[in-house]
């Protein structure tokens, strides 16, 4: 009878202790265990996360993303906003000191992801002046080192067609140093940023008329 | 000669029995003893199941302080993110429309210093690989920049191939057939133009020319 109970007894003790093991074990710790690596997995994407957008945000303020952004928008819009253009020709001719008797902006045309928008510019001013205008029109909007340096628009200029007038044929054209007004038409774009397909509509197309000159 | 089995008689049963630990354990002892090891199992596994639990209950609080954080700075990672890519797809464009732009002021300069005084241009025309009066030449062949805005759907997916190069077309008025030939070997000095080719000269009544001309601008210009 005494060695059967102490069989008997070490046998329920060690059924006891695996008994418990396992329960313990399987039950409270391993659960616990795999809900703290899926945590710590989960702490681990969420710092990375963290790092990763305390990165940009600092790279944004270094690099001024949001100048640069705007400078692109001024460049290249999202609409025609064909009287943000009349206006800055209209201070391109004051600074220039010439005069832009017509404008009439033509229908627009699809480039890729950009809208060109025609203009046709009457222009009238001393060749110098001209000259100007161009630079202004070409420094309105830029590309350096990988961004977009813009005061203005983007513009490109097609051609310029001389129709002479008041100046004396041999002067209205380009040889040098002369003092006379000439005329000419300036064909030039202004750009509008659209990845969809536009419709072209001949409605589109209105004429301005300048300010006076500002001499 | 039978063997005398020598030892008390109390004695001699046990010999033949076999003898193990557990013998010598009483049951009472034995569930105490593995009722002391189930305990210091339930011990170890309950600091365990609290080691772990808090590490668990830390996580949580860790992993909501950085999605707090990553709420807070969201709002600006998602203007941070809009503003890249308004600039991406126009610094695109912009690359593209720039760098095939001619340099009128600088041309217009150049044509200043170098066309001979008696001679002037009427018309300057640059075609561009992506400008729009290459896209309107590509849709409407015989219209200009300006005079192919006819109402008319252009064809937005297909762009027309691009050249290479860009030309320049001049249009001017000459004294007399070697003033047209004095400006193009004076335009041919420009370094930023190349195969200066003469397209018509007409000589008018006045004995003046009007003279036509296309050059390829180079792409440094």
């Amino acid at each position: 009878m005494t060695r059967m109970n102490g069989l008997v007894g070490v046998v329920v003790s060690s059924l006891a202790v695996v008994a418990v093991v396992i329960v313990g074990w399987f039950f409270f710790v391993s659960p616990q265990r795999s809900k703290a690596d899926r945590l710590g997995t989960e702490v681990g994407a969420a710092k990375s996360e963290l790092l990763s957008d305390e990165q940009l945000i600092s790279l944004a303020k270094r690099k001024n993303t949001f100048g640069s952004a705007k400078a692109a928008e001024r460049a290249l819009p999202d609409e025609a906003k064909v009287s943000e253009i009349l206006r800055q020709l209209t201070g391109f001719a004051a600074e220039s000191r010439t005069e832009l008797d017509n404008i009439v902006p033509g229908t627009p045309l699809q480039l890729g992801n950009a809208q060109a928008v025609p203009i046709a510019l009457t222009f009238k001013g001393r060749y110098f002046g001209l000259q100007k205008l161009l630079k202004l029109l070409r420094q309105s909007a830029t590309v350096s080192g990988g961004e977009i340096i813009a005061k203005g628009r983007l513009y490109t200029v097609d051609g310029i067609t001389f129709t002479g007038a008041q100046a004396p044929a041999g002067q209205a054209g380009s040889s040098g140093g002369t003092s006379a007004d000439i005329q000419a038409t300036i064909t030039l774009n202004a750009f509008v940023y659209q990845a969809a397909p536009p419709v072209a509509s001949s409605t589109d197309t209105t004429t301005a008329t300048a300010a006076p000159p500002t001499g | 000669m039978d063997a005398v089995n020598l030892l008390p008689v109390d004695y001699r049963e046990r010999k033949h029995k076999r003898t193990s630990a557990a013998d010598n354990l009483s049951g009472p002892q034995t569930i105490r003893i593995g009722g002391a090891v189930v305990g210091l199992f339930v011990v170890l596994l309950g600091g365990l199941f609290y080691y772990e639990h808090k590490q668990v209950h830390d996580r949580q609080k860790e992993l909501a302080s950085n999605r707090a954080q990553i709420a807070t700075v969201q709002p600006q990672v998602d203007a941070i993110r809009t503003a890249r890519a308004a600039i991406s797809g126009r610094l695109a464009v912009a690359r593209s429309l720039t760098g095939t732009r001619m340099n009128w002021d600088r041309a217009l300069n150049d044509f200043a210093r170098i066309i001979p005084t008696n001679s002037f241009l009427t018309s300057i025309q640059m075609t561009a690989p992506v400008t729009a009066a290459t896209q309107a030449a590509a849709a409407t062949p015989t219209a200009t920049a300006t005079t192919s805005a006819d109402g008319t759907t252009p064809e937005p997916a297909t762009p027309a191939p691009a050249p290479t190069v860009s030309t320049l077309t001049l249009g001017g008025t000459a004294p007399n057939t070697p003033g047209v030939a004095l400006v193009m070997d004076r335009l041919s000095l420009l370094p930023w133009l190349s195969d200066v080719t003469l397209t018509t000269a007409t000589r008018l009544d006045n004995g003046s020319n009007n003279f036509g001309l296309t050059a390829t601008v180079s792409e440094a210009h």
